[in-house]
């Protein structure tokens, strides 16, 4: 998804500013998109990085609920404190961002690969063929889906983090196969399209080559505003009890609900709420911000500005 | 225009009907069941219960059987919930969660809009990046840690509200706000998006050259259009909101409708998550036609029924 646009054909012999290349050099002058895809790519490096190191599942039952700072019980340093089973908070967040972002990303890769093709056929064969795929997707829009989310995820016994990325991305898919949709009908019945059709390019070719290519940029648009809804959405599961499992996993979602039980009038473990709020929060904010970015950069009307 | 409505309102109940239709495949062939216990019962027993809540027919002879009962305003009995029919447990729920719903809509229309077209006015001012920055947060929070927050502050520290329950207006403000968060952070910035999509626009142009004091631009000619993209956004989140939402309900002890939606999917309560779509789809559908509808006043360019 994240891959370099196809090159221009070769043979296309003017030199010109490609969408892409525009888009691009639009998204750099954007300081807060530039500064939350480097954000987010040091979190990911952090996220892959820090569980190597610290063990994120390690108890220490006589340190429990330790406050930030240094521990005279385990004789270490724990910058965000314990959990109430002395486990490392640091270790754990960063554990936590490796699930959700995995799961934000693939759900999203998934949904989008599913909705792309779907609505790539449906805008591409047109006629009945695509009023009844449409009919189907206006339909599901209908489905209550988080309880068909929940449906399944009660239903899996093994709650791993594979029928997560199913069911989250059951429902997304709908409106990315509207955009593609949209963006093959603009685009088909273009000059581009009809030269490859009279130089004999299949079906399959015109759509994957000349077709879905020039589709790409609102899907990216897209996507970048999915991955933060997904993660809130896993979020949303981990509250109910049915996200990832711990232990061994846990989810920013998951840090965060634990950490909203241990608020009370006596006794506030604000730390458990507070850091795992703060990472979900600024990773959002930098999707969204990036997703924003991006949006403005392919949008052609952008220019005048 | 009214043709259109009418011919669109026909198609409820076979959406519905679909829906109705996908959601009982979906649960009667999820494995469990509504009646699986800790213990394990006597298969003859077994048999005697799945017989008296008809589950041993087939989905379809199940399915017929129900919608025989909702043809006649039946939502059978809950599977779970004992002794209390599914129309029982609507009818206490549905009113608390309208009345929430309503409110925080309301909230999230009255701060959202303004925010936004403040926003949009005012683009590149720390306007727009300071209503920008707090909506970016409301849509970047899951709904609990919002609501956990604003326990800490308006509840442990400053005592000032109640810690949740229904029925005085002071237990209703919490709830209200944290329903209406995101909501409004979402409306807040679909109607800058909205704005700064017609502020370029010819007729806005005309407008000043006609020398229109700038108020009356904003009220008369560019409301109409930056609205838009708000309008269409309230179908879906209008139906979303006045059912009620499960992390609110949970966080302020509401007995609203949001439960429903989770409690009934997890217990394998076939005939409440049947009452829920029920409530639910026509609802979606509604707003969605009034939403067409207020577009065909807002847009002059938009013509309904082809």
């Amino acid at each position: 998804m994240t891959g370099p646009a196809p090159e221009a054909p070769p043979d296309e012999p003017i030199k010109g500013r490609s969408l892409w290349q525009d888009a691009m050099r639009r998204l750099v002058r954007n300081r807060a998109a530039v500064a939350s895809a480097i954000f987010l790519v040091l979190l990911t490096v952090g996220c892959i990085a820090v569980p190597m190191f610290i063990d994120h599942n390690e108890q220490h039952t006589n340190a429990a609920l330790e406050s930030p700072g240094w521990s005279e019980i385990t004789r270490s340093f724990h910058p965000f404190g314990t959990d109430d089973l002395g486990r490392d908070l640091f270790a754990r967040c960063f554990y936590g961002g490796r699930i959700s972002l995995m799961i934000g990303v693939v759900a999203t890769f998934i949904s989008i690969v599913i909705g792309t093709i779907y609505g790539a056929i449906a805008g591409y064969m047109g006629g009945w063929v695509d009023n009844v795929m449409m009919r189907v997707v206006d339909i599901l829009y209908g489905v209550p889906y988080m309880l068909v989310v929940l449906l399944i995820m009660a239903a899996v016994a093994e709650r791993g983090i594979v029928p997560l990325f199913g069911a989250l991305a059951l429902f997304q898919w709908l409106t990315t196969a509207r955009i593609v949709r949209g963006q093959v009908l603009t685009f088909k019945n273009r000059e581009f399209v009809q030269a490859a059709r009279t130089v004999g390019a299949s079906g399959p070719r015109i759509v994957f080559r000349h077709l879905l290519p020039n589709t790409m940029g609102p899907v990216i648009v897209y996507s970048t505003l999915m991955i933060p809804s997904i993660i809130l959405q896993e979020a949303f599961l981990s509250y109910l009890g049915l996200g990832v499992q711990d232990p061994p996993h846990t989810s920013w979602g998951l840090l965060a609900s634990d950490g909203t039980r241990a608020i009370n009038p006596l006794e506030m473990y604000w730390w458990l709420l507070v850091f795992p709020a703060l990472f979900l929060g600024t990773t959002l904010l930098a999707f969204n911000f990036l997703g924003d970015g991006l949006r403005d950069a392919f949008d052609p009307k952008g220019r005048r500005a | 225009m009214l043709f259109f409505i009418l011919r669109r309102l026909l198609w409820v109940p076979l959406i519905l009907l679909v829906i109705l239709g996908i959601t009982t495949t979906l649960m009667r062939s999820a494995p469990g069941s509504p009646f699986a216990a800790e213990k394990r019962v006597d298969p003859q027993i077994e048999q005697q219960i799945a017989k008296k809540w008809g589950t041993d027919k087939s989905g379809l002879a199940w399915f017929g059987e129900y919608l025989k009962g909702v043809v006649k305003g039946d939502l059978g009995p809950s599977f779970k919930v004992q002794g209390r029919t599914v129309n029982d447990l609507l009818a206490a729920a549905m009113p608390v969660s309208l009345t929430l719903g309503l409110l925080a809509l309301f909230l999230a229309l009255a701060i959202g809009i303004p925010a936004g077209f403040l926003a949009g006015l005012r683009q590149n001012t720390a306007w727009d990046y300071g209503s920008m920055g707090i909506a970016l947060i409301g849509i970047s929070l899951p709904t609990f840690v919002i609501g956990a927050f604003l326990t800490v502050w308006l509840v442990f520290q400053w005592d000032v509200l109640p810690v949740g329950g229904w029925g005085t207006v002071k237990q209703l403000i919490m709830p209200a706000i944290t329903l209406a968060a995101p909501f409004a952070a979402f409306i807040a910035r679909l109607s800058r998006a909205g704005v700064l999509e017609v502020v370029h626009e010819d007729y806005i142009r005309t407008a000043k050259a006609k020398g229109l004091p700038k108020g009356e631009i904003v009220l008369k000619h560019l409301v109409r259009g930056a609205i838009l993209p708000v309008v269409s956004y309230l179908g879906p989140a209008a139906a979303a909101i006045l059912t009620g939402s499960f992390v609110v309900e949970k966080l302020f002890h509401i007995p609203g409708m949001g439960m429903f939606f989770v409690n009934s999917a997890i217990n394998r309560d076939y005939s409440l998550i049947l009452g829920v779509v029920i409530v639910y789809v026509p609802m979606l559908v509604v707003f969605n036609l009034l939403v067409d509808v207020a577009y065909a006043f807002l847009d002059p360019r938009v013509r309904l029924g082809k």
